[in-house]
């Protein structure tokens, strides 16, 4: 068979060029460390959470510099994240492990302009460690359409100086922050409200 | 027209237009995809390590 010296040329470039691809993917896992989330976080029953490692979500120091962070995502809120509930602190410079699971639907957790994001599902935890530098405040948003206040349910990563972090326990959800909770639980339903006012 | 003859073909047809069309695309690709990777993907500060 004759083969053309340009198509020689061209299927000698085509191999280079997945090598190329491969070998950044390969590089990607070896040097920067990134992994993809998996089946690893396991499974959860979501009509009893209260049963589980989520009963009381929030930030759990593990290590000198690590911290596991549990989130429960439901409609429509992060807990913790959203503001109401009380927002994700964590000191700079730490290794922070991320359980997050739905109680309702399917919902998104994504840490708008990271590369961390995921999917909360009810009935599966999706497991995720990350490495914090400097202070800075993240957003969260809710990036699965998930019910008529979809588009507010978004919530806060702040990571503090490591001098000012007061600790895990500032982070969970406290009775002082029912009112507030309940408050914007009575606006989402007064969003959902008016739009199945609307769809009537 | 028999290929078994090739070799003298070659002379008298080498796209060379059409093989520097497609050696640019390839380099737009290839910088395309350097900086889709790199720049874009790696540059955005948290990533999943774990
Ligand atoms: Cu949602």
């Amino acid at each position: 068979m004759h083969i053309h010296r340009f198509e020689k040329v061209w299927l000698a470039l085509a191999l280079v060029f997945i090598l190329g691809l491969i070998s950044t993917i390969a590089y990607g896992a070896v040097g920067p460390g990134i992994e993809m989330i998996d089946a690893e976080g396991g499974t959860v029953d979501p009509q009893n959470l209260d049963e589980t490692e989520f009963a009381d979500p929030g930030v759990e120091q593990v290590g000198e510099d690590e911290y596991e962070v549990y989130v429960v995502a439901k409609q429509f809120s992060f807990e913790p994240g959203t503001p109401a509930n009380g927002v994700i602190r964590v000191p700079a410079n730490s290794e922070v492990t991320f359980y997050v699971t739905s109680q309702d639907v399917v919902h998104g957790f994504e840490v708008v302009g990271t590369n961390l994001n995921t999917m909360a599902i009810p009935g599966q935890v999706s497991k995720m460690t990350v490495e914090f530098g400097d202070a800075a405040t993240y957003g969260i948003v809710c990036n699965e359409y998930c019910g008529a206040a979809h588009h507010a349910m978004e919530g806060r990563i702040v990571v503090v100086p490591e001098s000012e972090y007061e600790g895990p326990g500032a982070t969970n959800a406290t009775s002082g922050n029912e009112t507030t909770t309940n408050a914007s639980v009575a606006a989402a339903q007064q969003v959902a409200g008016s739009a199945t006012e609307v769809t009537a | 027209m028999s290929t078994e003859t090739a070799g003298e073909d070659d002379e008298h047809f080498d796209p060379i237009g059409t093989a520097t069309l497609i050696g640019i695309y390839m380099a737009i690709v290839v910088l395309m995809w350097i900086f889709t990777y790199f720049i874009e993907f790696l540059g955005r500060g948290l990533t999943i390590v774990g």
